[in-house]
């Protein structure tokens, strides 16, 4: 009980910390994509820490997978593409790149910026939304939706 | 007397009679006439001829030709974890040949960490390919490296020839793989001018010296033996004119032979009868062309066959079906030495290689290399697809290129391992509606692509396609939905709050008592919503479904995709309504993909005949469930492969181990049995059932997911990484009642609103 009433002040300057909105960077042991649930009944003995964690991220540039090479390769064709004013292509180059790394942020990004460029605005909405949710602690990252999503709300707003 | 005179006069007389009849006939205007007539009608009809023959062979020349439909194309990138022999498996498909020194396109060459293969020439979607060698070295079972061998250059990714999956016929069931001139090997060329017509370059189009010597020939055998035609003659007998053998045809042959060499150069003619000489018969389909011929015989394109390959297709055009090589194979390999023989006394081949090549066996490919009865489920649904934006008539004439979504390892998985579970759960045998038959739909989860569908257990045998077509009752499957609109309308609500499963007895319209079971029909008491949903409980779920109202799981559906009206019954949410496994595959799709819908797809680019893209099918997303919320539905498919009703997923050596998502599902009297799950990839919907709707004696866990599992683990599906939204926060330590007992869940997923406050309670 009295490890508790120790514990209580800790907790609850955390709390407030997590309503703040800045997180503070907390250690956390689990790492990565740890399976939940161990099943094991526990003795009540065991001290209670419930606080909210924000899951650790240390975001690489684009991507940290065995397939990243070919990602970033596709990325690179994609942006030639563009820069031929093949769109389509570099659409293609993206999606195939999607198939590989289908979580992966920055592509959805991409394409959500080809869609702004042909004015598709609902879809460059949805896609930068897409790369929002998988966007974890990348704060450049969110910027850029955040943004690349307003110019499309402008863009609906100035057709009607 | 003057006998003479009087013969002299009698004869004169008769005789100037007839003379004057001739004579008179010559005068006659009317015997001028009736020539200019017959002049006339004859230039007439050699000009109806001309005009018949006219156009066919110009130079883009619009022969109905089928839809080609492709797989997917393998991607190979450095770092990928594939091993060497599947590989090998998807270039053997597409008709490469394992050679000792990897010397012209279509051959590989395996070492122990080395592949090379002689990468064939492809028109890709959106970029030429021109055919080159590769060299790929794998260590720790992965792609080490991949180099170009021509240019020195390493490829950080490749794609590999797409895999011929099928084609769509125009009615005629005609097919021809169209050569050019430049297309048609020179061997070939020089064999068919030596057995079929030696003086093609200088003849006219009708060889005189040869129909008299066949003539000839033919008096004195008694028999028509010799043909003495030209192959302008044959080209003109194959492409114009029917079948009957008389005297009138034979004269429109000769005529339109002539016509066609004044209007068509040697090499038009012979590229035309390369295209068209008829090479054999398939039940409805009629092989025309050596191309054609040389990948329904031999599996390959026309230039990679071996000259012993050549010959016997030249040995073929005298009689397709009588030389046969599947049919009468010595007959055929007689007749193509003699080809051979021949080809050497005539100096078009060397006495080495002639021996060598009369030795070879006749080197049929086991089966015919048509591909278009391979997926029939899939390909049925892609041509409902097609059908949205392409008439019928332009599918089957056009020549278009079809680039699908099919991934074929994992297609054919799904195939042989739905066909044996079920034959483990149940020996064929019984009549038609009674045997228990399965369906699934295998989906990329963020692009919506169809990876592989299975329309029954008799994959070859098209007809009820029950991954489209069978309606049936979805039961759990419905059950992440009602936890999905719970959630959603109230905000307060947490995956560890509490929800009675106790009897629950419902009051219907018409006044009747319904009072749902759960499936081991005891009551758990006060459970959270992870235990609920974890265990599939049937009272909870419903009281839950109650509270939370019909009409936002009604809206949920709709947003995923269910266009038809839905009654607002209670039994709804015990999912007493009927889905195909696609439409299933729908929903589930969206929840693996994070919230975002894409309609299910399989055509990636459609082009035409020379390769240039008609239309390109891209990502389209749309939003249909929030992200927070699903992400919390995520997490409780997790649990059920954890410790619930899915468990059973461990069990798979491919499975165990990785974090998957899973929803068991078994209607009423066990009739249907589901299984949905995902990984980070690859999302799937399986069923189990009898056509007839009687019952199966599986549940969803012991039938379905049986099949699900044998598939995906051999398949290698990428283990679910629970990427949380920005908004959701965990929970650490939490410890809940489950099954009685205080377990620590570990970490659990909160959004915003709802962290929990401090407990002491085990929950």
């Amino acid at each position: 009980m009295t490890q508790l009433k120790m514990l209580l002040p800790v907790v609850s300057a955390l709390m407030l910390t997590a309503c703040a909105g800045g997180l503070a960077p907390v250690r956390d042991r689990s790492v990565g994509d740890v399976p939940t649930g161990t099943g094991i009944p526990l003795p009540d003995e065991t001290p209670l820490i419930i606080e909210p964690v924000a899951e650790p991220r240390s975001p690489p540039p684009v991507s940290t997978m065995a397939s990243a090479p070919a990602v970033l390769a596709l990325l690179d064709t994609s942006r030639t593409q563009l820069q031929a004013n093949d769109r389509a292509g570099a659409v293609r180059s993206i999606e195939r790149a999607l198939r590989l790394e289908p979580k992966n942020p920055q592509l959805w990004h991409q394409l959500a910026q080809i869609r702004l460029q042909e004015e598709n605005w609902r879809q460059a909405i949805a896609l930068a939304q897409k790369s929002h949710s998988l966007s974890g602690e990348r704060a450049d990252l969110q910027k850029a939706n955040t943004e690349l999503i307003e110019r499309a709300r402008a863009g609906i707003a100035n057709n009607l | 007397m003057p006998r003479q005179s009087t013969s002299r006069k009698r004869r004169s007389g008769s005789q100037r009679g007839r003379r004057r009849g001739r004579r008179g006939l010559l005068r006659r205007p009317g015997f001028y006439l009736t020539l200019l007539l017959l002049l006339v009608i004859g230039v007439i009809y050699v000009l109806w001829l001309d005009h018949r023959i006219s156009g066919k062979f110009s130079s883009d020349n619009r022969w109905a030709l089928p839809a080609r439909v492709y797989a997917a194309a393998v991607e190979l990138y450095a770092g990928q974890p594939i091993s060497q022999w599947q590989i090998i498996r998807t270039v053997q498909a597409a008709g490469y040949q394992a050679a000792g020194a990897v010397l012209h396109p279509g051959e590989y060459r395996s070492t122990k960490r080395r592949l090379d293969i002689y990468l064939r020439k492809f028109a890709y979607p959106d970029r030429q390919r021109p055919q080159q060698r590769i060299r790929i070295a794998f260590a720790d079972n992965r792609i080490h490296r991949i180099t170009n061998l021509d240019s020195g250059a390493d490829e950080p990714i490749m794609q590999l020839e797409p895999e011929l999956i099928g084609k769509i016929y125009p009615d005629s069931y005609e097919d021809r793989v169209l050569l050019k001139y430049e297309d048609i090997p020179q061997p070939l060329l020089q064999g068919l001018l030596t057995i079929e017509d030696r003086q093609f370059f200088t003849h006219p189009g009708i060889n005189l010296r040869g129909i008299l010597r066949a003539f000839l020939v033919n008096i004195k055998s008694g028999t028509i033996t010799q043909g003495g035609s030209t192959l302008t003659q044959q080209l003109v007998k194959n492409y114009f004119l029917t079948q009957e053998r008389n005297i009138w045809r034979k004269i429109n042959e000769v005529i339109m032979a002539l016509l066609l060499e004044r209007r068509y150069s040697k090499q038009q003619i012979l590229t035309a009868y390369c295209n068209v000489i008829f090479l054999g018969q398939q039940g409805r389909k009629s092989i025309h062309g050596f191309g054609t011929a040389a990948e329904y015989y031999f599996g390959r394109p026309l230039g990679e066959l071996e000259i012993e390959q050549l010959a016997l297709l030249i040995g073929m055009v005298k009689g397709a079906s009588f030389y046969n090589p599947r049919r009468q194979p010595e007959r055929a390999k007689r007749r193509r030495d003699l080809v051979l023989d021949e080809m050497l006394q005539a100096g078009d081949l060397s006495a080495p290689v002639a021996r060598r090549a009369k030795s070879r066996g006749l080197g049929i490919a086991d089966k015919p290399g048509w591909h278009y009865a391979r997926y029939p489920a899939f390909v049925q649904l892609l041509k409902q697809q097609l059908l949205r934006d392409y008439k019928l008539q332009d599918l089957r004439s056009e020549g278009l290129q079809i680039h699908t979504t099919l991934d074929s390892r994992l297609q054919v998985l799904a195939r042989n391992k739905t066909t044996t579970t079920l034959d483990g759960f149940e020996p064929q045998a019984g009549p038609e509606g009674k045997q228990l038959q399965s369906a699934s739909v295998f989906v990329h989860n963020s692009s919506g692509a169809v990876l592989a569908l299975v329309g029954g257990r008799n994959p070859d045998i098209p007809g009820f396609n029950r991954a489209t077509e069978a309606q049936r009752q979805i039961g759990s499957l419905i059950k992440p939905f009602i936890y999905y609109a719970a959630l959603q309308q109230d905000a307060a609500l947490s995956l560890t709050d509490k929800v009675q499963d106790t009897d629950i007895r419902i009051k219907q319209q018409d006044g009747s008592v319904w009072q749902p079971q759960n499936y081991d029909r005891k009551n758990h008491g006060e459970v959270s919503l992870i235990e609920a949903m974890a265990f599939s409980y049937n009272k909870a779920s419903v009281r839950l479904g109650r509270r939370t109202g019909i009409r936002p799981l009604i809206r949920t559906l709709q947003d995923l995709g269910v266009e038809r009206h839905i009654n607002e019954y209670d039994s709804l949410l015990l999912g007493a309504l009927n889905l195909s496994p696609l439409q299933v595959a729908q929903f589930y799709q969206a929840v693996a993909n994070g919230g975002f819908l894409v309609p299910l797809n399989s055509i990636t680019e459609v082009l035409d005949r020379d390769g240039k893209p008609l239309q390109r099918y891209t990502i389209q997303l749309g939003q249909s469930l929030q992200p927070e919320i699903n992400f919390l539905i995520n997490y409780l498919m997790v649990q059920a492969v954890e410790y619930g009703t899915a468990q059973k997923l461990a069990d798979y050596p491919g499975l165990r181990g990785r974090t998957l998502a899973g929803k068991t599902g078994t209607s009423n009297d066990l009739r249907d049995s589901w299984f949905a799950g995902f990984g980070d990839d690859v999302s799937g919907v399986t069923w189990v059932g009898r056509d007839d709707n009687s019952t199966t004696g599986l549940s969803g866990a012991t039938g379905a997911l049986v099949v699900w599992a044998q598939i995906m683990s051999a398949y290698g599906v990428k283990p679910l990484g629970l990427s949380a939204p920005p908004d959701i926060k965990w929970a650490r330590n939490i410890r809940l009642r489950l099954r009685g007992r205080c377990t620590n869940l570990g970490r659990v997923p909160y959004s915003g609103k709802t962290v929990p406050r401090s407990d002491l309670e085990c929950r």
